[in-house]
């Protein structure tokens, strides 16, 4: 009996001493593309491994797989090597060494034919029949493994794949090492095979790109657990869990105009029973040290593993509108930031983008009462102002901004004597003091911090109001024209600073500007502000070159 | 082309190599006899192959010295003696009163025979071990302490021991020689019959100690292969065990123990000499402890210098395969 699964995995886990696959339970349609994406060691080869049954000898495994309908996972090991090549293949990661040196890739092929007709002749007219398919000449078929390059042994690996008419073939890391054009034929290859054969797919990668380009359903693993399963435009589009995000965000192919951002590493790892994702996180609560979080459907098709539920919505306005005498400046505009997240918002002068801007950081009031929710809560912007882990605002023109005869460390450290429910003592205020100077690159000597706010220069001033807004460590960082009164050279310092210690941090920013270029390179996601509303700007109309059919030659 | 003249030069590097080490060697033969204490006359006799029951006077003594030359500068002999081998004459035996060629040339084939048969056994046995060792049988999970313990034992030891348990006590295996003495053949077969019952003991004595030895070589060598990738790949393809281990496995790692081969002969030429002792085998071990006895210089010389030539040659040959290895790997 068919099922229209061609892949069932049920409670599949494996034990190595130093690593853990956590159980995982899914089930994959026949004829799609199904790509499972993670950093290096997020346990998706020990999956695919776990799968073909082809654990290396200290892994144990759990659960049970089926493919085609046969537990593979119960057979013994004779029955299962019939029905390799057969029902499944594995294509493994593109390397010279995953073919026998001293054999010709006549005798490869030739020995898996063998395995169902022992009749030389029609295999040699299959043998021609895969070649071409692949796209290599049948003279190839003479050459030793050694004389191909990594385009063509990567075809050659999938000829011995398809050879026997599989159902589905199990990749790993097909297109890493090879250049574009290799990748694209290898891409257009694994597509061709999907549709004109109904073979479905399992790549696993870490390529991005390639999951885009390729698949229906994408997988997201870290540290042994899937931590966000979903179509694949849904989840390069919309992310979900904090950790596919900070994929995305490290992916070049993905940002072709933003700068790319590792997900940090943490400096300790805090040794945790909770969510594995835990030490790196930007919205991690108390709860997700000792919570392991749960698989979740979220929506259609669309899970994710977050005891938040996924990327909260640091911030959330709706239907904000305002009128300076009778003047609509605008009107109900929605507006949402995610946690962690650089929003910009750009326009022209005087469309109302600083108007916003504080109504957003709590500064102005719109028209009506406001629905403005701060983490899910109606925003209660004098406790968010004056506490920490609040919102905090940086004004346009930093001169005005700052008490001129201040010293720096009087400068800085004002918001935390201001602060109303945390009273800290002297020594923590210059700790966090210096610790903000030193973020924001500026000198931490006693002398720097006794100097006067007025004797400091532009550049200088602008990094000293940024520091005073981080040293109250805020969810919500709002920059109204950070840049606009800096040059070039400030101003790109500026900005990679902004980025690295958002990176660090893990606050969401929003960001006023009428650089659209600047904010490009920084944001996520762009808002434009016209006529009188905000609309979301699509960040791929503005890559006008066509990278992807760049030849070398 | 680039391959070729690097290998070329290889070759001919190993060939320098060769013989210099042939030329050493070639001079610490002629010396280290002479170094013994007396000389051929204070122990050989007039007799052929006989003991001196009668000890020669100083007179004669002399004159036998001077018959052989040996009353001249030893400078003066050496260049004797390698003018003489230089037109392919190896000297006359002291103690046999024979060319000394002719008494190699009877006496190389008996060592051969037992050092070649060893060789091929143990290295069959000793591969076929160690591609099919399967470490889930008692044998397998075992096999590498047991030989362990045997390849340090050395194989004239294990000679006696089987000299006094198997060859005494079995009736049909003779406990010494190479054929059995005056007979005459009913047929070839009956003649390699003959040959072979003799052979078998001392064969077995060495094997037993050189199965080990291509054993370890080839374990470690397929415990290589077993790890690559292209195995793995093999497994994952669902190709049949029997063709992995051939195709795969033994054909990839088979040139670790085919140099072993060779690089073995050098251990194994002793242990023959020995082993030809136990059984009074009459190959050259037999010979050259006669002719270590009586101090028979140019006998002592001529069997030194063939068994010489036969491990540099065998320790060239496995240079050579090295290095081909190797190139191929850069390739």
């Amino acid at each position: 009996m068919k099922n229209d699964n061609i892949l069932e995995l049920f409670d599949v886990s494996v034990k190595y001493s130093d690593f853990i696959l956590r159980p995982i339970n899914y089930k994959m349609l026949r004829n799609t593309i199904l790509t499972v994406i993670g950093e290096s060691g997020s346990g998706k080869t020990t999956l695919l491994r776990a799968i073909s049954y082809s654990l290396d000898g200290k892994g144990e495994f759990f659960g049970s797989v089926n493919i085609d309908g046969i537990t593979v996972s119960s057979l013994n090991e004779k029955k299962r090597k019939a029905l390799r090549s057969k029902i499944f293949s594995v294509v493994l990661q593109n390397s010279t060494d995953t073919l026998n040196p001293t054999m010709t890739l006549f005798e490869h092929l030739s020995e898996i034919l063998k395995k169902e007709d022992k009749n030389t002749e029609n295999n040699k007219s299959r043998m021609y029949e895969l070649m071409q398919e692949v796209g290599l000449c049948i003279d190839d078929l003479r050459r030793y493994p050694k004389e191909l390059s990594g385009g063509m042994l990567q075809k050659f690996c999938i000829a011995c794949a398809i050879a026997l008419r599989p159902k589905i073939i199990l990749m790993d890391e097909p297109t890493s090492s090879l250049d574009v054009e290799s990748k694209n034929n290898i891409v257009n290859l694994i597509e061709k095979l999907n549709s004109k054969y109904n073979i479905s797919f399992l790549i696993v990668t870490h390529d991005l790109e390639l999951a885009k380009k390729i698949s229906t359903q994408t997988i997201v693993m870290y540290m042994g657990s899937i931590v966000e399963i979903g179509n694949t435009a849904d989840i390069i589009n919309s992310p979900k869990h904090p950790y596919t995000r900070g994929l995305i965000n490290s992916s070049v192919g993905l940002n072709l105009a933003k700068d790319i951002w590792g997900i940090p590493t943490p400096k300790e790892t805090i040794k945790n029973i909770g969510c594995s994702f835990y030490d790196r996180c930007t919205q991690r609560i108390d709860m997700c040290r000792d919570t392991l979080p749960k698989l979740t459907k979220i929506g259609d098709n669309r899970f994710v593993a977050c005891n938040r539920g996924g990327i909260v919505k640091i911030l959330e306005c709706k239907n904000i509108s305002k009128t300076f005498d009778k003047n609509v400046i605008i009107q109900n505009v929605d507006l949402h930031i995610y946690s962690g997240e650089i929003v910009s918002l750009v326009g022209k002068s005087g469309v109302g983008k600083t108007t916003l801007a504080r109504i957003i950081g709590g500064f102005d009031s719109d028209n009506k009462r406001r629905e403005i929710f701060f983490d899910n809560e109606k925003a209660d912007y004098k406790s968010l102002h004056s506490t920490y882990n609040g919102i905090q605002y940086i004004f346009q023109d930093s001169d005005t901004a700052l008490n001129q005869s201040f010293c720096v460390f009087e400068a800085v450290g004002e918001p935390m004597r201001l602060c109303k429910n945390t009273q800290r003592t002297k020594d923590e205020i210059l700790l966090s003091v210096k610790q903000a100077l030193q973020d924001v690159g500026l000198s931490t000597d006693e002398y720097f911090l006794n100097k006067k706010i007025s004797e400091l220069s532009g550049g200088q001033k602008q990094r000293i109001s940024i520091a005073r807004a981080l040293t109250m460590k805020p969810r919500l960082l709002i920059a109204d024209e950070p840049t606009s009164q800096l040059d070039p050279s400030t101003t790109a310092n500026l900005l990679r600073m902004f980025k690295s210690l958002q990176n660090i941090y893990g606050f969401s920013m929003f960001i006023i500007t009428h650089n659209l270029v600047s904010a490009l390179k920084i944001s996520d996601r762009i808002y434009l502000i016209k006529n009188k509303n905000t609309e979301i700007l699509d960040l791929s109309n503005y890559i006008n070159t066509d990278i992807e059919n760049i030849s070398f030659e | 082309m680039k391959g070729f003249f690097i290998l070329k030069k290889t070759i001919l590097k190993k060939t320098v190599l060769l013989l210099v080490s042939f030329l050493a060697i070639y001079l610490i033969n002629f010396i280290l006899p002479r170094c013994m204490p007396g000389d051929p006359f204070d122990y050989t006799s007039a007799v052929v192959g006989e003991d001196n029951l009668f000890e020669m006077s100083t007179e004669q003594k002399e004159y036998m010295r001077k018959y052989y030359g040996m009353d001249k500068p030893i400078f003066t002999q050496f260049m004797e003696t390698v003018k003489q081998n230089i037109l392919g004459n190896l000297g006359e035996s002291i103690h046999f009163k024979k060319s000394v060629a002719q008494i190699i040339n009877e006496r190389l084939p008996w060592t051969l025979l037992i050092m070649t048969s060893t060789l091929i056994i143990s290295f069959i046995l000793g591969v076929a071990l160690a591609l099919f060792n399967d470490e889930n049988t008692i044998l397998g999970k075992y096999i590498y302490n047991i030989f362990s313990v045997i390849i340090e034992i050395p194989p004239y030891i294990i000679g006696i021991v089987l000299l006094f348990t198997v060859a005494v006590r079995i009736k049909f295996i003779p406990i010494s020689g190479a054929v059995t003495p005056f007979i005459s053949y009913s047929s070839t077969i009956h003649k390699i019959y003959d040959i072979f019952i003799h052979s078998l003991v001392p064969v077995l004595s060495m094997c037993i100690v050189t199965i080990p030895k291509f054993y370890f070589t080839a374990n470690a060598s397929f415990v290589d292969i077993r790890k690559k990738l292209y195995v793995y790949n093999a497994h994952l393809k669902g190709i049949k065990n029997s063709r992995i281990s051939y195709k795969y496995i033994l054909i990839n790692g088979i040139t670790p123990v085919i140099v072993r081969l060779f690089l073995s002969v050098g251990s194994l030429i002793g242990a023959t000499m020995l082993i030809e002792n136990v059984f009074a085998y009459p190959g050259l071990g037999l010979i050259m402890r006669e002719a270590v006895k009586y101090r028979d210089y140019p006998l002592i010389q001529g069997i030194f210098l063939i068994s010489s030539i036969l491990v540099l040659l065998n320790l060239f040959v496995a240079d050579i395969i090295n290095s081909v290895v190797a190139k191929e790997v850069l390739k």
